[in-house]
């Protein structure tokens, strides 16, 4: 069934028409919007259905007085150019987006404050300015860190192989190409550093992206750790001039170009399966789609839990993993326009990650209380001076809750007085860290909580990083299964809660994954 | 590649040829558990419902021209509980004329916590030739259902951006935020200090009098009357130097207006005079009307596939054309701001008031907010539904 069609079925005495697509996409976040663009591109008929206004899911942004604020994008990893790129770069030329985008260099890679013994550290891209760099501030750890970046280099190479392969790769093509990543897929980061005898504070500024990634260091497998900061450094981080708004309605309006559909305030509620998997959809609007395939940017929580109504069509193995696994970070962002210039606030760089401490697990066990101020803090303006009007600055600051805890304390009637409450906290760590004085300069202040997220993304819990990966649940050990994991058929997941976990080239990669393994599933229909 | 990590010895590989059987394992030993609720998704739609539905519970003359409506929840419709709100926000007003859902936004003038007893009063002031005002004040009874969305706007106090002092200036039902924020002074919810300059034509204009003549502490209110005499009210068009006159001396304050968009362009003149930085001006407009043309245009209207046929009149926005043809969109402030009734516009062309808000990427996409433009042509549009 390669068009779009129309069935006839009696109900309740009328003729009620029913839609046919090929495909059914869940949700426009990255995920799915990737997802649906390779169908459609494909020359499969495609709807996605959005319940927001807007695509993007977090790619979004809003306006607030003057200031139009990016509602999630920090960086964007993977990117790159033509001399030095990742798999974004060539996922987004391949679909022919690439040139319609304007990308520009985050000046450099981070700032890193320790809040305990008032270290900062500020870090360059480039892989030899990075390591040039370290060794300065740790005298002796040029050696391990350049082997950090060579196993970096190793990583990505056997990673495109093990995805060539599809989850088949032949081992000894393993042990004589790649050795070192075999050697160390298995290990979390700080296992792997200790081994490579980098010295503990170089171990500690190295870890600085953790909170990416939202894992601490003695769980975080290394190689989704290595590739991660190897990607960052050796080819820059990007982001658009436009915002992340610029990616998601071009998406849009691509998707529609290659014959897909895109409703927007209509979503899905319920998957309608039967014995042989996906057989339609019903949106909220109460209109009913036919069709044998669905790719959720939706989390398999909402969608197993909401969406199916008949449990008993879940495979043991997905309602199994679902306990198996848990949630990572609920976010939390504060977004400041400041009626001050940049350079009168004194902010130099673009990225401050401030942690009450830069050992990972220190901050990590801090970032569960509703006490957190611990937090990746973003300058607009030092990469886009133009990003606010003349002598303003845009900040906005992330944090995760690694707990529950803001189910705890947010009833019905206190939420505003929380969310002040809790700025004001972080506002002020800010200011501790970097010796600027902001809390007199904002002219608008906005304050996503986990609830905002769950209310634009219907994320569990207002998770904004998907499962939490370690151990058994790493990327490593999920990429290895991935094909083995019976899953309900004709559905596949995309975005954050995919088996890629989170990030934007993350989610837009697990798109464009489910997308193939849906075309391959089709085919097999026909068969 | 030079490097080899040689710390590791050779079961390494053994343990990452293992690492897919044991994770299958891992998963398959786990027990398979209910899956749990989400307290964050239920306080998430309690905090931002898609939809509202009301019923008119009461409804109440604050003088010859206006009336003010008490909105419950509409049990039978499923809305059990009314959205909490910061003092100052509006709610936009679907109300059925005659067969036809047309979308407002009101001020709640009721309190935060008279939300939570299941309460929003909004305040409806006759508007010349207004078809929601006239149906509401004229033909709305007790009884009558309605919905609404979730509450929103800026015009309200946040402790981190705005001075402690603020001098509200109010014209006609421009009062309404304000009454919520004396309100929600007194209950204790919010706490600032609050002075309100209320310009009203003449006396009998003046509403909530009873309520406003009966607060003390921390909120002021001072009628300032363009006709007549009142005993301790000004005289005159509220400016620069009356605000002065109220306004503490020797700190910093907030300035909030909120009015008819004539008081606001003078609020804006006058305001400048007083030297504050732009994050002590905050202003919530009424919507702007354009002039507009007497023709009457095609209008093609998509919306999940099918196709409307429809006229829209150049004196009209495209979102009043589109609720005359029974095509219900999302529509929040009526401003042009907020952006949740984001369309497309296929082909043809509009005209915008000043206050669209359209970022370059739709524009250059061809969004556009049907509540401020109007068509200038034969349009077609894509629109989404609510």
């Amino acid at each position: 069934m390669d068009s779009i069609g129309y069935t006839f079925t009696e109900k309740e005495g009328t003729y009620m028409e029913k839609k046919r697509y090929d495909a059914v996409v869940i949700g426009a976040g990255n995920g799915g919007l990737i997802a649906a663009l390779r169908l459609a591109k494909s020359g499969k008929k495609v709807l996605l259905a959005e319940r927001h206004i807007l695509p993007g899911g977090f790619a979004t942004g809003f306006s607030r007085g003057r200031f139009y604020f990016e509602a999630s994008l920090h960086e964007l990893c993977d990117l790159g150019h033509e001399e030095a790129h990742g798999n974004l770069y060539e996922l987004f030329n391949e679909l022919g987006i690439f040139d319609k985008l304007e990308f520009v260099d985050v000046p450099e890679a981070y700032c890193a404050v320790d809040l305990e013994t008032g270290e900062r550290y500020e870090m360059p891209f480039g892989i030899k300015a990075y390591i040039d760099k370290m060794e300065e501030y740790v005298p002796g750890s040029r050696k391990s860190v350049t082997t950090f970046f060579e196993l970096g280099e190793e990583i990505q190479r056997a990673l495109r192989y093990l995805n060539e392969t599809h989850g088949h790769p032949d081992t000894k093509v393993l042990m004589k190409e790649y050795p070192n990543f075999m050697r160390v897929a298995v290990y979390s980061v700080d296992k792997v550093l200790d081994a490579i005898k980098m010295p503990k504070k170089a171990q500690r500024i190295l870890d600085t992206y953790w909170s990416y990634l939202g894992t601490p260091t003695d769980e975080l497998g290394f190689v989704h750790y290595c590739i991660m900061v190897y990607l960052y450094i050796h080819c820059k981080a990007q982001i658009p001039t436009k915002r992340s708004h610029q990616i998601s309605a071009l998406l849009v309006e691509e998707i529609e170009k290659a014959g897909g559909d895109v409703y927007f305030g209509d979503g899905v509620r319920e998957i309608k399966l039967g014995k042989d998997g996906v057989e339609g959809v019903v949106l909220d609007s109460g209109k009913e789609i036919e069709t044998r395939h669905v790719i959720s940017n939706a989390s398999p929580n909402a969608v197993y839990k909401d969406m199916v109504k008949d449990k008993s069509l879940i495979t043991e193995t997905q309602k199994k993993l679902v306990s198996f696994r848990r949630l990572s970070g609920r976010g939390l962002s504060i977004f400041l326009g400041l009626n001050k210039s940049k350079e009168e606030l004194g902010l130099k760089d673009y990225s401050y990650f401030i942690y009450d401490s830069l050992d990972s697990r220190k901050a990590y066990e801090a970032m569960k209380g509703i006490g957190n101020h611990n937090q990746v803090s973003v300058v607009l303006n030092n990469a886009l001076p133009d990003a606010s009007p003349k002598g303003t600055t845009i900040l906005y600051m992330t944090t995760l809750y690694f707990s529950d805890v803001f189910d705890k304390v947010v009833d019905e009637s206190n939420y505003f007085e929380i969310k002040e409450k809790v700025a004001k906290g972080f506002i002020e760590t800010f200011e501790k860290a970097t010796g600027a004085k902001i809390s007199d300069a904002i002219e608008e202040i906005e304050v996503a909580t986990p609830l905002t997220y769950a209310h634009y993304t219907s994320t569990p819990d207002g998770s904004i990083y998907g499962y939490y990966t370690a151990g058994l649940d790493n990327m490593m050990p999920r990429l290895t299964t991935m094909y083995q994991e019976e899953g309900v058929k004709g559905l596949r997941f995309a975005g954050g809660h995919a088996a890629r976990s989170s990030g934007y080239n993350s989610a837009y990669l697990s798109g464009d994954l489910a997308a193939k393994l849906t075309l391959g599933d089709m085919k097999e229909d026909k068969q | 590649m030079k490097v080899k990590v040689s710390l590791f010895g050779l079961t390494d590989m053994l343990r990452f040829k293992n690492l897919a059987k044991n994770r299958l394992e891992a998963i398959e030993n786990t027990k398979a558990e209910k899956l749990p609720e989400y307290p964050i998704n239920d306080l998430a739609k309690y905090y931002h419902p898609y939809k509202q539905h009301l019923l008119i519970k009461d409804i109440r003359e604050e003088n010859e021209t206006s009336k003010t409506f008490v909105l419950v929840p509409d049990a039978a419709e499923g809305t059990s509980k009314l959205a909490p709100f910061k003092a100052g926000s509006y709610i936009s007003l679907y109300v059925d004329v005659h067969g036809e859902f047309i979308s407002r936004a009101y001020a709640v003038s009721s309190s935060p916590e008279d939300a939570e007893k299941g309460i929003y009063e909004i305040t409806v002031k006759r508007k010349e030739g207004g078809i929601v005002s006239g149906y509401l004040l004229d033909e709305a009874k007790i009884g009558d259902k309605l919905f609404s969305t979730e509450p929103g706007g800026f015009l309200t106090y946040d402790g981190l951006r705005d001075a402690k002092d603020v001098v509200a200036v109010a014209g006609g039902t421009g009062i309404t935020p304000f009454v919520s924020m004396a309100k929600a002074i007194s209950e204790g919810s919010e706490d600032f200090n609050l002075t309100i300059l209320y310009g009203v034509k003449k006396e009998s204009d003046i509403i909530y009098r009873a309520f406003l003549d009966g607060l003390k502490g921390k909120v002021k209110v001072v009628y300032v009357l363009e006709e007549g005499e009142l005993p301790g009210a000004e005289k005159g068009l509220i400016d620069a130097d009356l605000i002065r006159k109220y306004a503490p001396k020797g700190k910093a304050y907030s300035v909030f207006a909120s009015g008819p968009n004539g008081l606001l362009d003078h609020m804006e003149k006058e305001v400048a005079k007083l030297g504050l930085p732009k994050k002590y001006f905050r202003l919530e407009h009424s919507p702007f009307t354009l002039e507009g043309d007497k023709n009457v245009y095609k209008m093609k209207v998509h919306v999940e596939g099918e196709v409307v046929e429809a006229t829209a009149r150049g004196d009209e926005t495209v979102l009043a054309a589109l609720e005359r043809t029974h095509v219900v969109i999302r529509a929040k402030c009526h401003l042009g701001g907020c952006g949740y009734c984001r369309s497309r516009l296929l082909s043809g062309e509009i005209k915008t008031t000043k206050l669209s808000k359209v970022t370059d990427v739709d524009k250059d996409l061809h969004y556009f907010h049907p509540c401020c433009s109007y068509p200038v042509s034969d349009i077609e549009v894509e629109v989404y539904p609510y």
